[in-house]
């Protein structure tokens, strides 16, 4: 009896196994993959601050990530001129707004319009 | 650079001579200005814009003008909040002094102006004030309070608020130009 049940254990307990060891390698590919994406796409920040976006122009690869970072007095927002292209919420001072690149772009601050910015592809 | 300083003080004058605005003799004049008198100044500059500002979201019926009020607004708010937030911080109180009150008496001649208009000319007339405003205050920031500043946190914000004061300029002219057509 105590020999029919350790033989139902190993046959239960080996295709579970089996299975966990044939998902693991899988799993560190995918593990691998992510990681090779982030090495390949980058992330820029754009400060803003004394009226203006810098830099103003910008490099990027489609994929890469652009952040905004008001360190300005007041409230700005960043606002693609290629109409609902892309447009932030009101940054306030001190946060961040981020974006990945599709394409390259001309913006602006709706709220201060003297203020520009491109991001140019490679 | 102080025969520079003297001209840009003159033109300054001249400006404010002609119109209805309102940066006083006695704010371009030799004698130094202090912080606590700096500090007062500075508020009630930024206050009387957002006192124009009311008036155009009162009165104004045109996008682009409600919006450049409505930026004004906030704005000057935030310049006052964070010269309310130094003062505070330096133990300093601003004083009122001639060129405060001077800049008052000139806002309510402006302020009387601005209510006695409707429709395109008080849109008009409120742009055409806050291009000559902004020019003044400029002025103004550039040759008197920053050089007749002596703390240097006072200083810095006025140096850091200059760069806000000529985009407010730039998006005044824009909007002056397109009310033009």
């Amino acid at each position: 009896m105590k020999n029919q049940i350790t033989v139902l254990g190993i046959i239960i307990l080996f295709p579970v196994l089996f299975m966990l060891s044939c998902s693991s390698p899988d799993q560190k590919s995918t593990d691998n993959k992510t990681a090779t994406e982030v090495n390949i796409h980058k992330t820029d920040t754009v400060i803003i601050q004394q009226m203006k976006f810098n830099p103003e122009e910008l490099k990027v690869s489609v994929g890469d990530t652009v952040v905004w970072l008001n360190k300005g007095m007041v409230a700005h927002n960043v606002t693609s001129y290629k109409s609902g292209a892309f447009y932030s919420d009101t940054l306030n001072v001190g946060k961040t707004w981020k974006m990945a690149v599709t394409d390259s772009a001309s913006y602006f601050c709706s709220i201060h319009p003297s203020m520009q910015g491109k991001l140019l592809l490679k | 650079m102080k025969i520079f300083n003297t001209l840009t003080k003159t033109a300054i004058c001249l400006i404010v001579s002609t119109g209805l605005l309102s940066f006083p003799a006695s704010a371009q004049k030799s004698q130094k200005l202090t912080d606590p008198e700096i500090a007062s100044v500075a508020v009630t500059a930024n206050k009387i814009d957002i006192d124009y500002a009311k008036i155009a979201l009162k009165k104004s019926k045109n996008a682009q003008v409600i919006a450049f009020a409505k930026t004004m607004a906030k704005d000057h708010q935030a310049v006052i909040d964070q010269a309310v937030a130094l003062v505070t911080k330096l133990g300093v109180t601003p004083k009122n002094n001639a060129t405060s009150k001077s800049l008052m008496a000139g806002a309510a001649k402006t302020t009387k102006m601005l209510e006695a208009k409707k429709g395109r000319a008080f849109d008009k007339a409120y742009v055409d004030n806050e291009v000559a405003y902004h020019t003044a205050v400029i002025g103004a920031v550039e040759t008197v309070l920053i050089p007749d500043a002596s703390n240097k946190e006072l200083h810095d914000l006025l140096v850091s608020a200059v760069p806000l004061f000529k985009a407010h300029l730039e998006h005044a002219k824009m909007i002056q130009k397109s009310l033009a057509k």
